[in-house]
């Protein structure tokens, strides 16, 4: 479909004016309602589906400056950075002439969460896209103006520039408010070749403030006025705040409020070390009444499968003719995870004249904005929320939480900006965990070794319980006139929740994937950097080993014989060379070797992990030596950046992996540290991790920032097992159930 | 009242003797690099240097520093004119969230000032206060090794400075 | 190994042929272990607790010697001992053997329990507990006559663990069990520096034989007079009760201490990973300061990947005045022994040592841990 762009032209100003265009593609488009659509039209990609007017994404200022707005958050993956190249690259101006301002609900696009890994997928896409649009439209103003054929003109460093040397900037040719126009299906990007500024690996934009003492967080602001506040949760859930003598805690220096609202409690001081004692002194006025509610914690496989599920058959596939000769089965389970953000979650909220605005680290300011509107009873229109950097999240960690706490309070403070800031205990007793899964497998082997049939059970709660809706957040449910916690619901595939990558990528004859989604939730939940996946990989890699070693199979070539994905073969390849893999070989004495391979929810990036593990067989202790990643991604935007994404996948994984697991009584959380929630320190880092690229030039972009956590946990398994002879299948792989594995 | 050397300036901190020095830093002076992680002394993101050995501020009380020295991160270099650890940081491009990486800075930084060659066991054995949730690791000591190498040729070039006057 | 006589090292005992014992038949091994003779017959220095391995039957050093002779072989030739003359001379070690070393294993008391004469067993051979808590004589030598009355390890006092014990609570059979078995005890601390890797080991053997040692040692500390039971239920009254305390004379110690200290050691977070209440330690009852110098000094390091308590150190950000200032502050505090001498001593002699321990000490492999978070994953 080619479109045919009729420039209205109501005002021209030169200069600093203002020229308004609207343009219209088709009858698919045609500003007459009345005429009957066909068809539905194709929307424009990415985020411009939901978002569609070009100066949502990009506004160009008379003096030339440039502003780019997403509604993805900067989380520490480099995104503002990369976004800032790609429309560099689509506008051809210069790296250093974009501004992008990021997550606000006054001022950017509603992409909903920065999750999922969809952030360049979706909100990359359409900067991209708007800004090839927007280029092509300043062509034309050009063309115009200079009463040339647009074909002869081209466009270099902000300026429209022609064959006989004349050159019109983008400022003078367009001035702000603009660009209201809307998308159009489809763009004439630019050829891959021809890239100057995608595909390199520009320096993060905000490394430079963070290694200075910038003020680069949420936690760094101070605004005139402001106050501290700490908030003291109940110990446990549901607990009830049966007294408290808030009187003696007013009377502590600096206290400007104590806050009682339920079993809200908290407390606003002027100076921040005296709003942590006061907090302290607040804690140890406070009585409350619990209830014992958490099951038990080594038996949650027997929990979770018997709890009651809502059970559903998401993937089969028969052939009656392909029949298995030997079979194997197995279970692997996975507990509570933490997601440990090494910065407690903070907020500051303010609010003036009957208008709310909060600062916070959420990943979603339009969800989170609404649960906060219907928290304080107001309309979403009189509550703005502002995405600041915080520590990485890896998904809802306690942000939300903490926004809503500090509307809370700032509410009962008029004018006074609040800040709140979480306590390390807090943050890591009350953020939503990454849920404990179980996955059990069967599958068999035929004749010539290959597999004939697959049967996939996954258990699991739901994977994400974000806001809207007050009721997800605690201090909502804490409220004396408290709003009830959603009722979970699945995530629908393809994405999926706990049926994340349930679905095998690979062929198998005969297939049958079941996902029990069980609602009833003991132990509070929600998204965890993969969700499901992390867990549905480690048991399809893991299983797919075990089948290998019972077919006598390399498992590399194992993989390959069942995959007919091109990419995922490449990735696949890519990493058994650079990790010099050869079939039939034998790792160093207590080493062992482990391969592993994923495409993030069989529609993201693709990524393989190949591991050399030592084991000590004295105590069990379990070392990476070295790591070999590729990854492929589409066009690559920043490959260092994507680089950096997969080391940290493999670290954080391999912490998750090997050591973690949240601890609880019949009460209360136990693990509100990092004495009991040990993660990776330096002595376990491994000697080397490389990542090869696969840069695919032209090709949609793929989410990569989940990509390599579920290849890196099972590979890390299939090593251990290489090197021990033993299987491991219940995370984490301890050092201690390592050592029982050899002893037994 | 107490008179807290930061960075070379003399600062008058109005705060109770027990606050810990991650407060006063924080609050009362308006920097950024030390980090609030845990007040627990487990993390290492709140770590500055005290008489140029790394301490974790957040158990470091205003009334243990009389006549010490503090340095932050903002005292090593600016944007516009960075400490050789700053410029290894950022050509290592050795972050994700970032927030762990002052600490992670400053407990190099005191390593390098008193033992210029490091090996890179050692690098690890002195960076184990210190957590990085996002998994920069590898590249934390990359910038450290790159730090080092930053530092010998910034020696060098002052020496021949010096030894062509 | 530091000894008051030079540094000794010890040799390797790997399988390896060339440098380690892989030419050793088993009989050798045995003598090695019985009466500290090495294959060429040299003699050893007692440092290879000989005097104490001289009890281990034949049967459980047949099991050591098949275990080492099946690991690894490593090739690490000997360091040199650096001894003055004569004592680098190893004949001066046979009038040393002469005086001290009474040979043969262990010989059970029928008047006790299987129980108990397991852990002597243990205890005086395997365990050779007495190589750091008994106290030595001018040439080196356990003194028969102090058994357990404390002694040192790496510029650590260990304690004594008899009738002497400065511990404010009396230890019994059960105590002492769970200190062995988890590395820490609600009444008295977690166990750190030497002690800390020898709980770690303990954490792997089997469990009778921890609590057979606990019990034989039950009877070594004896039981507790009355007096001494009556100020143990004074200090565990105090401690459940904390008050603030103003020092008149150190406000100095007084305000570190509330400062630094308090925040983790008067809360109610029960033990392994809130701080231990002051008033139950013995490293504060004890007559040698080191220890709790040592301790504030360095810290509790954690343990990889595994729950365990982390104590920061305060070498760096307290001088050693402030150490002593506070250091005199607790033992006034916190025990009602006389004040310590030397304090500031100690610190400087802590100070440089710990150093040297915290890079040369292995960490503990196995976690000091809450007993119903042990086998947990």
């Amino acid at each position: 479909m080619t479109a045919s762009m009729i420039l209205d032209r109501r005002r021209v100003l030169a200069g600093g004016g203002a020229l308004i265009v609207s343009f219209s593609l088709s009858d698919a488009f045609a500003q007459d309602q009345a005429a009957p659509v066909a068809a539905p039209a194709p929307s424009p990609p990415g985020s411009l589906k939901g978002t569609p007017f070009l100066d949502s994404w990009i506004r160009i200022d008379a003096d030339g400056s440039i502003t780019v707005f997403t509604g993805k958050a900067e989380l520490g993956q480099g995104f503002r950075t990369a976004f800032q190249q790609i429309a560099a690259e689509e506008l051809d101006v210069a790296f250093d002439s974009l501004t992008v301002i990021t997550a606000d609900t006054r001022r950017t696009p509603n992409e909903g969460y920065t999750s999922g890994s969809h952030s360049t997928q979706d909100s990359g896409t359409a900067i991209q896209n708007a800004a090839a649009q927007v280029r092509e439209f300043l062509v034309a103003e050009a063309a115009r103006r200079l009463n040339l054929p647009a074909e002869s003109l081209r466009t270099e460093n902000g300026a429209v520039i022609s064959t006989d040397g004349q050159r019109v900037s983008y400022g003078e040719l367009v001035a702000a408010d603009v660009l209201h126009v809307r998308a159009q299906p489809k763009s004439k990007l630019k050829d891959p070749a021809t890239f100057k500024v995608m595909g390199q690996s520009f320096q993060r934009v905000d490394i430079p403030a963070k290694v200075t003492g910038g003020a680069a967080y949420v936690q760094d602001m101070r605004l005139p006025g402001m106050v501290h506040a700490r908030v003291v949760r109940p110990p446990s859930y549901g607990a009830q705040l049966t007294e408290c003598d808030t009187v003696a805690i007013e009377k502590l220096p600096g206290v400007v409020k104590v806050v009682r609202d339920g079993n809200f409690l908290a407390v606003v001081a002027q100076k921040e070390f005296q709003a942590i004692k006061a907090m302290a002194a607040l804690a140890a006025a406070a009585k409350w009444k619990e209830t014992a509610g958490l099951p038990k914690q080594d038996d949650l496989l027997r929990v979770l499968t018997s709890l009651p599920s809502q059970d559903q058959t998401i993937f089969q596939q028969s052939n009656p003719s392909a029949v298995g000769t030997k079979t194997i089965e197995a279970t692997y389970t996975r507990p509570y995870q933490s997601h440990g953000s090494i910065g407690p979650s903070c907020a500051v909220a303010q609010f003036v004249n009957d208008a709310m605005t909060v600062w916070t680290h959420t990943q979603g300011v339009y969800p989170d904005r609404q649960g906060i509107a219907e928290m304080l009873r107001v309309p979403p229109a009189s509550v703005r929320l502002i995405h600041v950097e915080g520590s990485g999240c890896y998904g809802h960690n306690g942000a939300d939480d903490a926004a809503a706490d500090a509307a809370l309070i700032a509410r009962q403070l008029p004018g006074v900006p609040v800040r709140v800031q979480w306590m390390r205990e807090q943050e890591h007793a009350w953020e939503p965990f990454g849920p404990a899964m179980v996955t059990k497998l069967k599958a068999s082997l035929d004749g010539s070794g290959a597999i004939s049939d697959w049967n996939f059970e996954v258990w699991s709660n739901t994977h994400s319980m974000r806001p809207g809706g007050a009721g997800s957040m605690l201090a909502a449910q804490h409220m004396a006139q408290p709003f009830a916690v959603p009722a979970p619901k699945p995530i629908p595939l393809p994405e999926g929740g706990g049926d994340r990558n349930a679905i095998p990528i690979y062929k198998f004859p005969n297939a049958h994937v079941v996902h029990h989604f069980i609602p009833a939730m003991p132990v509070r939940v929600s998204s965890m950097r993969a969700l499901g996946a992390y867990h549905n990989v480690f048991s399809i890699e893991s299983f797919m080993d075990e089948l290998a070693a019972a077919a006598g199979a390399d498992p590399v070539e194992f993989r390959l014989k069942h995959l007919d994905d091109s990419r995922g073969r490449d990735v696949i390849d890519k990493a058994a060379q650079g990790f010099k893999w050869q079939k039939g070989q034998k790792a160093p004495q207590d080493r062992g070797f482990g391969f592993a391979f994923a495409r993030y929810k069989n529609l993201a990036a693709y990524c393989a992990v190949a591991t050399e593990v030592e084991v000590n067989r004295e105590t069990g202790r379990p070392r990476l030596v070295r790591a070999v990643a590729a990854v492929d991604s589409g066009q690559t935007v920043n490959p260092d950046g994507l680089v950096n994404q997969i080391e940290g996948a493999i670290m954080q994984s391999m912490s998750w992996t090997l050591y973690e697991s949240v601890t609880f009584d019949d009460t209360r959380i136990t693990s509100i540290d990092w004495q009991t929630y040990p993660i990776l320190r330096f002595n376990a880092v491994p000697d080397s991790i490389e990542v090869h690229v696969i840069n695919r030039p032209g090709q949609p972009f793929l989410g990569s920032g989940e990509t390599g956590q579920g290849p890196a946990a099972a590979s890390i398994a299939n090593a251990i097992a290489n090197a021990t002879g033993r299987r491991l299948r219940n995370l984490p792989l301890t050092r201690k159930r390592i050592k029982d594995a050899i002893d037994a | 009242m107490m008179t807290l050397k930061v960075n070379g300036h003399d600062h008058q901190i109005d705060a109770d003797p027990d606050t810990p020095l991650l407060y006063v830093l924080r609050d009362d002076i308006k920097l950024n690099a030390a980090k609030f992680g845990c007040g627990l002394g487990q993390c290492g993101a709140c770590t500055v240097i005290v008489d140029g050995k790394a301490v974790l501020s957040c158990v470091t009380p205003l009334l243990l520093l009389e006549g010490k020295q503090v340095t932050t991160l903002e005292g090593l270099g600016t944007l516009e004119a960075p400490a050789p650890i700053q410029r290894a940081f950022v050509e290592e491009q050795a972050a994700q969230c970032g927030y762990c990486i002052a600490g992670m800075m400053m407990r190099a930084q005191a390593l390098l000032q008193r033992n210029s060659k490091p090996t890179d066991e050692q690098i690890r054995a002195e960076l184990e206060p210190h957590l990085c949730r996002c998994g920069t690791h590898m590249r934390i000591l990359r910038a450290v090794h790159r730090a080092i190498r930053l530092m010998d040729t910034a020696d060098a070039s002052s020496a021949s400075q010096r030894s062509a006057q | 190994m530091q000894t008051p006589f030079g540094t000794i090292f010890s040799t390797n005992i790997t399988p390896d042929a060339e440098t380690g014992i892989g030419r050793w038949p088993e009989a050798a091994f045995r003598r090695a272990m019985r009466s500290g003779v090495d294959r060429a017959g040299r003699h050893l220095y007692p440092t290879f607790p000989y005097d104490h391995f001289t009890n281990v039957s034949d049967e459980d050093d047949q099991a050591l010697y098949a275990y080492l002779m099946t690991r690894q072989p490593v090739r690490a030739p000997a360091h040199a001992n650096q001894l003055p003359f004569p004592l680098d001379q190893r004949f001066v070690i046979a009038g040393w053997k002469l005086l001290f070393l009474r040979r043969g294993t262990y010989q059970p008391d029928s008047t006790q329990s299987a129980e108990w004469n397991r852990g002597a067993y243990l205890v005086e051979g395997l365990a050779h507990c007495g190589a750091c808590h008994t106290p030595r004589n001018a040439l080196g030598a356990e003194r028969p006559d102090a058994r357990f009355a404390g002694g040192d390890a790496d510029n650590w006092n260990a304690y004594a663990i008899n009738a002497q014990s400065p511990a404010p609570i009396p230890w019994d059979a059960d105590a002492l069990f769970a200190y062995l078995r988890d590395g820490w005890q609600p009444d008295h601390g977690v166990a750190r520096g030497p002690m800390a890797e020898v709980v770690s080991n303990l954490a792997s053997v089997k469990e009778s034989d921890v609590r057979a040692i606990a019990t034989y040692m039950a009877g070594v500390f004896g039981a507790p007079t009355p007096e001494r039971r009556r100020q143990a239920e004074a200090v565990l009254a105090r401690v459940k009760t904390p008050s603030a305390h103003a020092s008149q004379t150190n406000t100095a110690g007084a305000a570190i201490y509330t400062a630094a200290c308090a925040t983790c050691h008067e809360t109610n977070r029960p033990l392994p990973y809130g701080g231990v209440n002051l008033g139950l330690s013995t490293a504060i009852s004890s007559p040698d300061p080191r220890n709790a110098a040592n301790i504030v000094l360095s810290g509790v390091r954690p343990v990889e990947g595994e729950r365990s308590p982390i104590m920061p150190g305060f070498a760096s950000s307290m001088n050693d005045d402030q150490i002593s200032a506070l250091l005199n502050y607790l033992r006034s505090r916190f025990s009602n022994r006389p004040a310590w001498t030397g304090v500031e001593k100690t610190v400087a002699d802590a100070r440089r040592t710990q150093t040297v321990f915290l890079q040369t000490s292995p960490g503990p492999r196995n976690a000091p841990a809450d007993p119903t978070q042990r086998d947990k994953p």
